[in-house]
């Protein structure tokens, strides 16, 4: 009797141990599809499974406005319109959550979804951030490193014979950021770089950052501090070097950046009263409807021939002028799919979609205050420039309303013209501008305080290097 | 023979459950380590990752942090739980609250051991305070050198009442007779703890030393809350080291770190373990 109830015994911890390892996909919450649906087949429809962190923020700070499409919604519209899966086969979009504890729970599972030989099958995501000085976790932390390591499928025969996205009418410069000495890996779909304009005569001498600030060219200086301070981390050309895992700069290089930046900083609005410096992103922000006419402009760009006005980029340490992109597309390596994953981002890379499309609709957003602020679009100007260069004339607006007047465009397009390099920004970067932004917000000026703030953030840098 | 075989049925369960959630991800891992981009790519690379991440400053720094804590630590823990054991050894019985309250370090919550850090040795805590009362400079205790030195009173505090349960469970099991027999031949306190208690004690020290690592690992938790995930350099561990390369996908580091971390405290307790084995009476 004894042994019988013994064996019962065992018997029953073997069933529940067994019982307990199967969990179903609620139990982890609202997840989404599981690694398990990566390509899948559900009955005789195959799944192509896309993820995204573009929108997660909006969550936080807006309201959707009424007739808002959602991100499934338009994707459905774009290939029903451009040219749909072959049959048998649909996409479903998954937006990662805007919950910090649910974003995190479930960034865990799609790492280890990935390192099991799983994961989704397209990646749209995100690298900006929406608000200057609250750095976000991301999927790939350095997405560069990401392409080294072979996450994503190489794409460059998969975009010799693409049908809907034209490779040669994007800005070259900034789609060299997805390609690695191998080959292409990803493709960027946002861009932005940071510039400055002044009611002053003043030329672009092609001086790189050190030498600026440390000149005798004062306007010049303030120009190259105000069009550095949104995306700090441009300043340099490159800021890890992969082989060596160690960065490319030194902590006296940071310190001086930051000392000769900061000055100018905390006297923006005098600068802006007496000579009218102004910094911007790429277009600009804030679009206004224009009078009288159809179309929204944006302010930087409003001709202004009473005034003498100059538009600078602000140069790197080499003397280059470096892009961020700020969103971009890849294919996850273990996809089952690979040629209908690109169908998907082929379309999501046309000139229609791109320009067109509402991917994640203009929400209007309130300031961390609460006070109602401008209308924004997590896909356009405030966070990057779709890839085309063609965009924001007159006959191809963005997103139907959106251009510079014809007279401004060669302005814009010398501007844009002098960018020499880009790259996704990633975490070290990221630790700059979050480095920037706390010397801004607690009003350093160089000292003591400044270069014990640049210690510690230049230590952690180190570390991030130092683990890829 | 039927015994035997009985108990084998009883500890299959739990030996299938280590079978397939420990023995078999490990050896996964190993092979990992010997493959390209730590697995990513199906291409055998022999110590090529080994030889990478051992190169590593910041894998180095971490381990060497991690060596540096283990070697301030463990004997610190140890020798103070023996003294407090030793100690309480005859007021166990009398005051069983004792045994209570020397837990009550190790059972409190995360979140509140950080928060008392952080009341103690924040900028503007306690200590802190007392030395501007003192006219002394403040320190920044969290994010300066002096961080793990907070990190090692940390963990003494959370840890030893543990220890000092283990060993007195040790302590307790070692006969009264003897020590009246030693008394009566004259022997001294320290002749006792010499000859009756040490050699009889060694596998309780062994067990007490085995929790005390793993406890030590386990303080990771609160460096994480205290430091962050990239905390002042001298108390990045090698588990900041693990947890960040898995954030950022990065499975070389990931494999080779957790094998040499395996090897290392593998080597070391077998050692320990070979010299209590030659040691017990």
């Amino acid at each position: 009797m004894k042994k019988v109830i013994v064996l019962i015994l065992c018997l029953l911890v073997i069933c529940t141990m067994f019982a307990a390892c199967a969990g179903d996909r609620e139990s982890f919450g609202n997840n989404g599809p599981s690694a398990a649906d990566s390509g899948t087949a559900t009955g005789e429809e195959k799944v192509i499974h896309l993820v995204t962190d573009l929108g997660k923020n909006t969550e936080q700070f807006t309201w959707s406005a009424g007739d808002s499409l959602s991100a499934q919604d338009s994707l459905d519209n774009a290939l029903n319109s451009l040219g749909n899966l072959p049959e048998g086969y649909r996409v479903e979009v998954e937006v990662l959550p805007s919950d910090e504890a649910e974003f995190q729970s479930r960034l865990t599972r799609l790492r280890t979804e990935i390192m099991s030989g799983g994961g989704p099958d397209v990646f749209v995501l995100s690298t900006a951030e929406l608000f200057s000085g609250f750095p976000q976790e991301r999927l790939f932390p350095d997405p560069y490193k990401a392409m080294l390591d072979g996450f994503f499928l190489p794409l460059d025969e998969y975009v010799e014979h693409a049908q809907f996205m034209k490779l040669e009418e994007m800005n070259p410069v900034i789609m060299n950021a997805g390609c690695t000495p191998s080959g292409r890996f990803a493709l960027p779909m946002c861009y932005t770089y940071g510039a400055a304009k002044v009611y002053l005569p003043v030329t672009d001498s092609g001086a790189g950052w050190n030498e600026v600030m440390t000149g005798d060219d004062e306007t010049l200086a303030a120009c190259y501090a105000r069009a550095a301070s949104l995306y700090f981390h441009n300043i340099f050309a490159n800021t890890v070097d992969y082989k060596t895992k160690t960065l490319t700069f030194t902590e006296e290089e940071l310190y001086g950046a930051l000392a000769a930046a900061l000055p100018y900083e905390l006297r923006y609005q005098e600068l802006e009263e007496s000579i009218g410096l102004q910094r911007f992103l790429a277009a600009g922000e804030e679009p206004v409807p224009l009078d009288g006419s159809k179309g929204v402009m944006f302010p930087v760009w409003y001709p202004e021939p009473e005034k003498t006005v100059s538009y600078l980029p602000v140069r790197n340490t080499e003397g280059g002028v470096s892009a961020s992109v700020t969103s971009y597309i890849a294919i996850n390596k273990n996809t089952l799919y690979p040629n209908e994953a690109f169908h998907v981002v082929d379309v999501m890379m046309s000139k229609k979609f791109q320009s067109r499309e509402r991917f994640w609709e203009s929400v209007e957003y309130k300031t961390a205050l609460g006070d109602p602020a401008a209308m924004i679009s997590v896909f356009s100007w405030s966070v990057g420039l779709p890839v085309y260069d063609e965009f924001l004339q007159e006959d191809q607006p963005l997103q139907y309303v959106y251009y510079i007047l014809e007279e401004m465009l060669p302005r814009y397009h010398e501007l844009r013209g002098k960018l020499t390099d880009a790259r996704i920004i990633s975490n070290v970067d990221q630790a700059i501008d979050q480095l920037y932004n706390d010397a801004w917000r607690s009003q350093l000026t160089p000292g003591d305080e400044l270069k014990k703030l640049v210690s510690q953030a230049y230590d952690k840098m180190t570390l991030m290097a130092g683990e890829m | 023979m039927r015994k035997i075989w009985k108990g084998y049925v009883l500890i299959a369960p739990l030996m299938l459950g280590c079978l397939i959630f420990f023995a078999i991800p490990f050896v996964m891992v190993v092979r990992y380590s010997l493959l390209e981009h730590g697995g990513l790519v199906n291409r055998f690379v022999g110590l090529e990752n080994y030889k990478a991440v051992a190169g590593n400053p910041t894998f180095q720094m971490a381990f060497g942090n991690t060596m540096k804590f283990l070697a301030a630590g463990l004997p610190l823990i140890m020798v103070l739980a023996y003294i407090l054991a030793l100690l309480m050894q005859k007021q166990a019985e009398k005051h069983k609250l004792l045994k209570s309250v020397f837990l009550m370090p190790y059972i409190m919550p995360v979140v509140g051991t950080v928060m008392l850090v952080n009341v103690v040795f924040g900028e503007t805590g306690l200590w802190n305070g007392l030395y501007n009362a003192l006219g002394l400079p403040i320190e920044d205790w969290l994010g300066g050198p002096a961080a793990f030195w907070v990190v090692v009173v940390l963990y003494l505090w959370k840890n030893t009442g543990y220890s000092v349960i283990l060993l007195l469970a040790g302590l307790v099991t070692i006969p009264e007779d003897q020590y009246e027999s030693a008394d009566l031949d004259g022997a001294s306190a320290w002749q006792k703890f010499i000859y009756i208690t040490t050699p009889q004690m060694w596998y309780s020290v062994f067990f007490a030393l085995v929790f005390s690592v793993i406890n030590a690992f386990k303080c990771f938790r609160e460096i994480f809350l205290v430091g962050g995930q990239w905390p002042n350099l001298d108390i990045y561990m090698l588990q900041h080291f693990l947890n960040n390369s898995f954030e950022t996908l990065n499975y070389a580091n990931l494999s080779v770190a957790s094998v040499l971390l395996f090897l290392v405290v593998t080597i070391f307790f077998t050692g320990f373990y070979a010299f209590v084995k030659r040691k017990e009476v």
